[in-house]
């Protein structure tokens, strides 16, 4: 008997612990959480950044410390289940915020006389849905970033798309570029921020922008 | 009735570690969607060189298996693979070597780990590591030394009571697949900045 009162008194803390813990080794090939594991996203921080992360759900140890050594890992489910969106298109929207922030640091590290003028957002992806979300999230980086920002689309005469959409994207973005500006779509106070998936396999978005009838491809 | 030592022979047999398992848990990078298949040759026209600098987490041995590994991965994606032992002179072309007949992308690879942390359960007589967290640096370069790429990917392995496990299996297929994608990403990249020059009348 006290033999198990003192397994129970050793034991008992690291159980409780493990309550809380997503692995769950044990019972986990039955239950199915190896596929829960795989929809959180965690992070191993120390006791202080985790505690002003979730103030409240960190214990403060004692002013003249105790037994303990403390860790925290905070997890994060993910918005989307796996396999709700093609693979893809959930790499580059789980990471838009951090890709438009970038993408729009680039723009705004352009030289003044262009980083003043007001900025249009064309977006190529293979999904509409997607490359709407990726122009919002891009437009809200510029305006963030302090840039102006215009909504109106830049077009093309019916031939040029033809023609345009025929060629690789490597000359496709440069003759739309001239195209624009030809056209009249794109002005002299105009200038436009390009993003492209340039390959299907990638997950990452190439930005590049038309000034005056160039075209630039900064990432 | 049952013998009084059964208990605590069931609970020792428990502890030795006989029906222990390694639960592997992807924590962040590890477990990311992926669009690049493996099994296709992605890099056909790339010439790929991997450094695995032994330290942190790994020896030197372990080192060379990971490069050794990470190796096999780019060649069967039709990639030309060198591995860079730490220490060793970089290899130099053969002054009569003819060039190749098209310009291939080059790759530089850098893969360091480090324990981020380590949890040892400490039973009375016998301690073992039941917990550790282990973060992959994964750093491409081009030629010039350009960085194209970097990622840490985070795994968390932990020890305990069960009776099956896939952790290798799971984890070299998270870690295969994001390199895999990774250097894809590196690639498209120096595509794209190798055509960053202005165009047009600007």
């Amino acid at each position: 008997m006290e033999f198990w009162l003192y397994v129970l008194l050793f034991a008992l803390p690291s159980l409780i612990e493990e309550i809380r813990d997503p692995v769950d080794g044990f019972i986990g090939p039955l239950t199915g959480s190896a596929r829960e594991l795989r929809a959180l996203d965690c992070e191993a921080l120390s006791t202080e950044a985790a505690r002003q992360q979730a103030p409240g759900r960190i214990e403060t140890p004692a002013p003249r410390g105790d037994f303990f050594e403390r860790r925290a890992v905070i997890c994060r489910a993910r918005l989307m289940p796996e396999g709700v969106r093609r693979a893809r298109d959930e790499a580059i929207l789980s990471t838009l915020r951090t890709a438009a922030d970038e993408m729009a640091g680039h723009i705004a590290g352009l030289a003044d006389p262009l980083r003043r003028r007001t900025w249009l957002v064309e977006v190529y992806h293979p999904d509409l849905h997607v490359a709407g979300k990726v122009e919002f999230a891009a437009k809200n980086a510029l305006m963030a970033a302090g840039l102006t920002v215009s909504d109106r689309a830049p077009t093309l005469a019916a031939g040029d798309v033809e023609v345009i959409g025929r060629i690789d994207p490597q000359r496709a973005w440069p003759l739309a570029c001239t195209r624009y500006v030809a056209g009249g779509s794109l002005g002299p106070g105009d200038a436009l921020m390009g993003i492209a998936l340039r390959d299907r396999r990638a997950t990452i978005l190439n930005v590049g922008y038309c000034a005056d009838g160039a075209w630039r491809w900064l990432r | 009735m049952a013998p009084r030592g059964t208990p605590l022979a069931l609970l020792a047999a428990l502890l030795s570690g006989g029906c222990t398992v390694v639960v592997y848990q992807p924590m962040s990078g590890l477990h990311r969607p992926v669009a690049v298949d493996p099994t296709r040759p992605n890099f056909t026209d790339v010439d790929i060189e991997v450094r695995c600098p032994p330290g942190g987490a790994v020896d030197a041995t372990e080192a060379g298996a990971l490069c050794r590994r990470v190796a096999r991965l780019f060649e069967n994606q039709g990639a030309r693979v060198e591995i860079h032992t730490p220490g060793a002179p970089a290899a130099e072309p053969e002054p009569d070597a003819e060039a190749p007949a098209t310009p291939r992308t080059a790759l530089r690879v850098e893969l360091t780990a480090r324990i981020l942390h380590r949890q040892i359960t400490d039973w009375l007589f016998w301690e073992h590591v039941s917990d550790y967290t282990v973060a992959q640096d994964v750093v491409i370069r081009d030629e010039t030394g350009f960085m194209l790429a970097r990622d840490t990917l985070t795994g968390r392995f932990v020890k305990r009571w069960g009776f099956f496990s896939d952790a290798d299996e799971d984890f070299s297929a998270d870690f295969y697949a994001q390199l895999s994608q990774l250097a894809l990403n590196a690639r498209v990249r120096r595509r794209v900045l190798a055509e960053g020059r202005p165009t047009g009348p600007g």
